[in-house]
């Protein structure tokens, strides 16, 4: 009985195995095509409309992909944009109505916040071509060896293994490298198109360095749960 | 409210995880990614946006390549020697050819104000970079691939027919078959092609689609609107005479055919830091002739005797001013 309960529940994990990197790969690949490029001008909306600091807007954007990543399908939605653009005003009326100190003017404000005001300007039109060549700029400002590995990972579609013999690095440090080239990309990709932020670069840099060396973020992060 | 964990912290984490994600996760390491997206639905957000990021930066690439070095991947010895010595100690004779190409790959390949240049491409190709401009080359297995980033430059194109040769300026793509072809851009004006032999075909890229907007002859040029614009003027028939005038600049030479005075002192600008100020009165005066662009006094010497101003010149300019005197 025993026994058969753990072979259950080998199969399970891996299967889940296989059904997560697909949800990865079928939803990722989703928000990359119809919700990144839109979250620089969802970020200034809630900037200007909201008044939201750039913390807030940081949390905002983390639970409205929550949101967009866990539902079961994505095939209903027929203008991604201001699906994500109500999400994301839903998820901060929530937030809104439940803190414990919030004046009512701040819940109707955010009420009335109109999300089809908020359509699409001509430039917006050709975003999605300035979003790739902000992709592109990430990639080039990165760390030559986080760029090469990265690169060669990404575009060339070497495994991590390979990338690793081709530069002669273990794969744990190939690992890290792309590790840190994507967290390069969610810090500079978000703020919307304006430049980095001094501090928060030179913060950004010193966490990526330090998980690099001491190759322990694992810890960090069971050490907060 | 607000010592719960940061997002910034989050997205540290989440980054690793997708990283992992990546090369795969062992079964150990997917309960521990369960456990840690479970605290927080935000880690969720963070996780899926960041691998939303890695899927994009894989587009990004198949549509403006940076830096791929295509030759470290190549000779993964020799370069990584050259990047572990990391500087001029890599001074073995076989090592320089390889490392120039190397340290010229992160910016990509530029010229200084005042400098022209021709620089061999990898496959016997040849660019020629006029004053400040740059390029970054990025060569695959399937297509060679140049971005035009600044300035302007005139590339002979040794064919493949199994590697396209494209170039890249802003949003628009210029495939080379069998030609050469002289590409500028510069902020503020369209972009201008020239083809001096064989044919190239132009396309527009928009929104990730890949539109065909005309196919150009030698001894014709076509200036077409960047970014955002889908104006397109008409092609230019050029004979031979204006052909040379257009790629007179390669070399050195910057050939005048009624251009406006200011138009003219635009152009000596871009070549050095002298500046020509030109007097309102005398701005819309016609400049015809050939002049060395690296000598913006010599220039305006020749254009003070004809349109009989007054040459005057201090440390930082030179002023071409109309005498009082002399009434137009």
């Amino acid at each position: 009985m025993r026994g058969r309960q753990t072979l259950v529940t080998i199969a399970l994990h891996s299967s889940r195995k296989v059904v997560m990197k697909n949800q990865y790969d079928t939803r990722g690949s989703w928000l990359a095509e119809h919700v990144l490029p839109h979250e620089p001008g969802l970020r200034s909306w809630l900037r200007r409309s909201a008044r939201l600091s750039e913390a807030d807007i940081d949390d905002l954007i983390q639970e409205t992909y929550a949101n967009l990543f866990t539902r079961p399908s994505v095939a209903d939605i027929a203008d991604p944009r201001s699906y994500t653009y109500q999400v994301a005003r839903s998820i901060l009326l929530q937030n809104l109505r439940r803190a414990k100190i919030v004046t009512i003017e701040a819940v109707a404000d955010v009420s009335s916040l109109n999300v089809t005001a908020a359509a699409p300007s001509a430039e917006q039109l050709v975003e999605g071509y300035c979003e790739l060549q902000r992709v592109t700029d990430a990639i080039e400002a990165m760390p030559s060896q986080t760029r090469r590995a990265f690169w060669m990972r990404r575009v060339e579609g070497m495994s991590q293994r390979q990338v690793a013999q081709a530069l002669n690095l273990s794969e744990n440090t190939v690992e890290k490298h792309i590790m840190r080239g994507i967290r390069l990309l969610m810090d500079q990709f978000g703020r919307g198109g304006k430049p980095p932020r001094q501090a928060s670069m030179t913060r950004t840099d010193n966490d990526v360095e330090h998980g690099t060396q001491g190759g322990n973020e694992k810890s960090r992060v069971s050490s907060e749960n | 409210m607000r010592n719960r964990e940061s997002a910034q912290k989050i997205d540290d984490a989440a980054a690793a995880w997708a990283a992992k994600i990546d090369r795969g996760l062992n079964t150990e390491e997917q309960a521990e990614l369960d456990a840690w997206l479970a605290a927080d639905k935000r880690r969720v957000g963070a996780l899926a946006r960041g691998y939303a990021l890695w899927i994009h930066a894989g587009r990004a690439g198949a549509v403006a390549v940076p830096d791929p070095n295509p030759i470290e991947v190549e000779r993964p010895q020799i370069t990584r020697r050259a990047l572990l010595v990391g500087g001029a100690a890599a001074a073995s004779l076989a090592g320089i050819g390889v490392f120039a190409i190397l340290r010229e790959q992160p910016g990509g390949i530029a010229t200084e104000i005042g400098e022209i240049r021709r620089v061999a491409l990898l496959d016997g190709s040849a660019v020629t970079l006029d004053t400040a401009s740059r390029i970054r080359v990025a060569y695959q297995s399937f297509e060679r691939r140049v971005t035009l980033l600044a300035g302007q430059a005139y590339f002979e194109v040794a064919e493949d027919p199994a590697r396209p040769f494209l170039v890249e300026v802003e949003n628009i793509l210029v495939q080379s078959l069998g030609s050469a072809f002289s590409i500028s851009t510069a902020a503020g004006l369209p972009i201008s092609i020239a083809v001096s032999t064989g044919r190239v075909a132009l396309s527009r890229y928009v929104n990730g689609v890949t539109t065909s907007i005309a196919r150009l002859e030698a001894n014709t040029s076509i200036d077409v609107a960047g970014r955002g614009d889908v104006s397109l003027q008409a092609v230019h028939t050029l004979d031979p005479v204006e052909l040379d005038r257009t790629l007179a600049w390669r070399e050195g030479k910057l050939s005048f055919a009624g251009e406006t005075l200011v138009e003219a002192s635009q152009r000596f600008a871009r070549y050095s830091a002298v500046r020509i100020v030109v007097d309102p009165t005398l701005a819309d005066e016609r400049i015809t002739g050939l002049f060395a662009a690296n000598d913006p006094r010599g220039f305006a010497k020749a254009v003070a005797v004809s349109l009989y101003a007054r040459y005057e010149e201090n440390e930082k300019e030179i002023r071409l001013v109309r005498p009082a005197v002399i009434k137009k």
